[in-house]
């Protein structure tokens, strides 16, 4: 197709110069064409008008473009433009000085003196003709003498005399109504006379004479340059008298021809054929001009034409590829990276092209591997969060102006607050987190005005969450926390705090030191017990007899206030072993109503009638839930846990007297594991109805040594809270809401249920044999 | 008796349309007669036509460039079924001439040529056609109506070829008769 339309391309511009040459071929006279001349200047017409149409439908397509704002249209135009400028202007020059030139040089073709100096030649001819024909007529006057007295019948004899004499070519007589008379000729071919034409006879009847030069063969203008001189003059008749008296006799006409010199004549003919060339030239320099200038114009039209088609078409081919480039950049930049199709020419804009290509190659490489490393940023960003968000220790980090950047889900943990909507804003916005941001401020302002080498500090305090508080306590923590300033590109940008909750740490640390405390003092205190109440009985013993009975009486006394303190102070050096070194808890199979039903009676609870036995005993209220599982359970401890319980609530109630009762139940209750499941447990809860605990001893009631009752040693609650903590289960104190204090135990391991059961059956047994 | 034929042309119509229709300008060359005849057993024309010369060809004349003048007829027969069919076609031209050298005019048609006085002599023998046979009256059919069309102009493409240039766009060296209609019949006549 497009080999197909540029084969027609060029056959149309070969033609297009094949007509423009045999047009100004054909202007020239001489030329074979010259008959085709119309012929051709209608087809290159045609050809000129087709050209116009071409280029005013290509404009027309540009200037729609132009109008549409179409990509690449603008280039175009101007590519055009350009070209078409090169090609018009210089063409429009040359035409106009060529029209000038030539209409000037026309003009200077002919001028004054040429025409005068042709005029000249051809009055020279005439005179030459006019002299020969003078001489002609006076031979011929001379020969009219003798023939005017000459005879009819001697006519023919002297007229042929007086040719020969007078040399004349051919002489004839003839009489007006063009009767020939008499002939004589020097040519003998000639066997007929030819009498004078009409035109001659019409003349001879008005002027009584003529005298002319004639072309011989005027048929054909240019050819058979010959001339002739004819000279006819009127005869006298000799029988003048009788014409003049009779019916009038016939005039009679001599007439000479005589050929002209054929050098003459030629010369004279050129000349005349030159004079009248030159007239015709003359008379049509218009038409040569027109001529000229419509062919000139006619070259012109074709030429601007076609220069401006070839600009159009060739802008439009050079803009191409650009805007193919282009058409490529805007689909980059929408991100369609596909290559496109390579120009086959190795110009140029194939070699863009191909850059292009290579260049949108390494883009869409770039953007795969920005890609895939965002990918991998992410990835490892939602790590690093979810390492973060699993960290037990919060982690709050602040920007330079102490703003909160990022909050771990462990500080809103140990904080016990919602700190999600404080990003971006000081930590102090959020309530109750004005200590916890003073302290952590101040230390940072105190670790930089240090100036300590150290690149953290690190700090241990209390803060009380006033916001937490359930009810009326609010929970105190002990925090651990690590600051560091954060430096990126040795720049600091922010701050970084990392705290732990270390209340139970702490707790544990203390019940551990109070372990120690207590072997030792034990170990240390025993020993002189007892020979200190050796030594009082000894006394008490040796000298009781030789005292008065009053000083006897007091020395018993002092003695047994001594026995009995020490006994009291062997008691409590005992309780702080048994704290201290308590021995490791035997797991078995145990029935905890059994076990609790035990324990109760000696408080004098009897398990048939319900009910206290009466006197002074504690009123106790027990419900024991008969579908208990067994447990896993060292059986000496967990009697010394109810006997520790359930002698602080005897304590507690000991001042109410009638009216206070203690409370004892257990259930089979569901403990909540850590992955959400849920486990059967065992709850053991005992309450009563004193004065409950105070809120400062609340906090630390497990811990050792902490007491509000004015003999007890602190460690009832100790020791419980260590022994349910080795047997995995869980210990809740807590202030009754109607008053009183309440202590929940929650053992979570329960024994095998198979063999629980066959266990249950022989402690059945058992208990009901003791 | 042998009946002796004699062709006689019957003229029907003599249909000078754009001669009669514009006697205004008396300038504008026309004919102003045409009359086809049959004698001798041909077919002649006789025409009279008012063409005059204008001053610049007058001119162009005297200077010894050669004139010519064509007549051009066309005889058709129409046909209801078809294009006309062309019966007769042809043309005769004239050749008014001046020898400056001799100052003598000639006129004639072919190769035969006329001394003539003047160049309005020479004109009058394009003004007036006489007895110009133009076919054989053996083409026509009897009693066949015909219809001719009869031009006289100036004959430029036998100009020199500027004044063909400036014929294009010269009402002064473009003059012509417009086309003269005329239709016959040729009808058999005894005597």
């Amino acid at each position: 197709m497009n080999r197909l339309v540029r084969i027609i391309l060029i056959v149309g511009a070969m033609s297009g110069l094949a007509l423009l040459g045999l047009l100004a071929w054909s202007t020239g006279n001489a030329s074979r064409f010259a008959q085709y001349h119309d012929t051709l200047l209608l087809l290159n017409g045609v050809f000129a008008l087709a050209m116009f149409v071409w280029v005013l439908s290509l404009t027309v397509k540009l200037a729609r473009q132009l109008r549409r704002r179409q990509f690449g249209a603008r280039l175009t135009a101007r590519f055009a433009l350009a070209f078409a400028l090169i090609g018009v202007v210089p063409g429009a020059l040359i035409y106009t000085l060529s029209v000038q030139f030539m209409s000037r040089s026309i003009e200077s073709w002919f001028n004054v003196r040429v025409d005068s100096a042709l005029e000249a030649g051809l009055n020279l001819g005439r005179a030459a003709l006019d002299t020969q024909l003078a001489e002609l007529e006076a031979r011929a006057r001379s020969m009219a003498v003798e023939l005017n007295n000459t005879s009819d019948a001697n006519v023919p004899l002297v007229l042929t005399r007086l040719r020969e004499a007078n040399g004349v070519t051919e002489a004839m007589v003839f009489t007006g109504s063009g009767r020939m008379v008499a002939f004589s000729s020097s040519m003998y071919g000639q066997l007929l006379p030819e009498l004078p034409p009409s035109t001659v006879i019409d003349q001879l009847r008005l002027a009584r004479g003529y005298a002319a030069a004639e072309a011989d063969t005027p048929d054909l203008p240019g050819a058979g340059a010959g001339l002739h001189l004819r000279v006819v003059i009127p005869l006298s008749t000799p029988g003048r008298l009788e014409s003049l008296l009779g019916a009038g006799p016939e005039p009679r006409w001599l007439q000479l021809v005589q050929p002209v010199a054929e050098q003459i004549a030629r010369n004279a003919n050129r000349v005349q054929e030159g004079f009248r060339d030159y007239q015709e030239l003359a008379l049509s320099r218009l038409g040569l001009r027109k001529l000229y200038g419509i062919t000139l114009t006619l070259a012109l039209l074709l030429a601007v034409f076609a220069s401006i088609a070839v600009a159009l078409s060739l802008s439009k081919r050079l803009v191409r590829p650009l805007l193919t480039l282009a058409a490529g950049t805007q689909a980059v930049s929408v991100g369609d990276y596909r290559p496109l199709p390579e120009p086959p020419l190795r110009d140029e804009v194939g070699q863009l092209t191909r850059s292009f290509n290579a260049m949108t190659r390494q883009l869409d490489e770039a953007r795969r591997m920005v890609e895939s490393n965002r990918a991998q940023l992410e990835r490892t960003n939602v790590y690093l969060e979810s390492v973060l968000a699993n960290l037990s220790s919060g982690v709050i980090a602040f920007d330079e102006g102490f703003r909160v950047t990022m909050v771990n889900q462990g500080a809103q943990d140990i904080l016990q607050a919602d700190l999600r909507a404080v990003i971006g804003r000081p930590l102090e916005t959020v309530e109750g987190m004005l200590a916890f941001a003073r302290v952590v401020r101040e230390t940072f302002a105190a670790h930089d005005a240090v100036g300590s080498e150290r690149q953290h500090w690190q700090q241990q305090f209390e803060i009380t969450l006033s916001h937490a508080a359930a009810e009326g306590a609010a929970p105190t923590v002990t925090l651990l926390a690590r600051g560091t300033h954060l430096k990126v590109d040795g720049r600091g940008n922010g701050y970084l705090v990392v705290f732990d909750d270390i209340t139970e740490v702490i707790s544990a640390n203390r019940t551990v030191a109070w372990g120690e405390v207590a072997r030792r003092l034990a170990h240390e205190i025993k020993n002189p017990l007892t020979p200190i109440q050796l030594s009082a009985e000894r006394l008490a013993m040796k000298l009781a007899d030789r005292l008065s009975p009053e000083d006897a009486r007091m020395l018993e006394r002092a003695t047994h206030t001594i026995v009995n303190q020490v006994a009291s102070l062997k008691q409590m050096v005992d309780d702080f072993r048994e704290y201290a070194r308590t021995p490791p808890a035997v797991m078995e199979p145990i029935d905890f109503n059994a076990l609790a039903a035990d324990v109760l009676t000696l408080y004098g609870w009897d398990p048939d009638g319900g009910a206290a036995r009466g006197g002074h005993a504690l009123r106790l209220e027990v419900e024991l839930d008969q579908n208990l599982p067994r447990i896993e359970g060292d059986a000496t401890q967990l009697r010394q846990v109810l006997h520790n319980l359930l002698a602080n609530a005897r304590d507690a109630v000991a001042d109410q007297g009638e009216a206070g009762v203690v409370r004892v139940t257990t259930a089979l209750a569901q403990a909540r594991r850590a992955d959400g499941s849920e486990q059967p447990a065992v709850r053991l809860t005992v309450s009563d109805s004193g004065p409950g605990f105070s809120p400062q001893v609340l906090q630390r009631a497990c811990e050792p040594y902490v007491t509000t009752k004015p003999h007890g040693t602190g460690l009832g609650l100790a020791i419980v809270r260590k022994i349910v903590d080795e047997h995995g289960g869980r210990m809740d104190i807590a202030n009754r809401r109607e008053g009183g204090a309440r202590v929940s135990i929650l053992l979570t391991r329960l024994a095998a249920p198979a063999h629980g059961l066959d266990l249950a059956a022989q402690e059945n047994d058992n208990s009901a044999t003791q | 008796m042998m009946p002796v034929r004699v062709f006689a042309a019957l003229l029907v119509a003599l249909c000078l349309g754009p001669a009669a229709w514009a006697p205004a300008w008396a300038d504008e060359p026309r004919i102003t007669r045409i009359e086809p005849a049959v004698r001798n057993g041909g077919l002649e024309i006789d025409a009279d036509v008012d063409i005059t010369l204008n001053d610049q060809l007058r001119e162009a004349a005297q200077r010894g460039v050669s004139l010519y003048f064509t007549a051009d007829l066309v005889i058709e027969r129409e046909r209801w079924w078809w294009f006309d069919s062309t019966v007769v076609e042809t043309t005769l031209t004239w050749h008014v001439a001046y020898n400056a050298l001799t100052r003598q005019w000639r006129v004639g048609t072919g190769r035969l040529s006329l001394p003539v006085a003047s160049l309005d002599e020479a004109m009058s023998q394009v003004r007036r056609i006489r007895g110009w046979r133009v076919a054989d009256s053996s083409v026509f059919e009897r009693d066949t109506r015909y219809d001719g069309r009869l031009r006289v102009r100036l004959d430029t493409s036998q100009l020199a070829r500027p004044f063909q240039v400036n014929a294009l766009n010269s009402s002064s060296w473009s003059l012509a008769t417009p086309w003269a209609q005329f239709s016959f019949a040729v009808s058999e006549a005894r005597q």
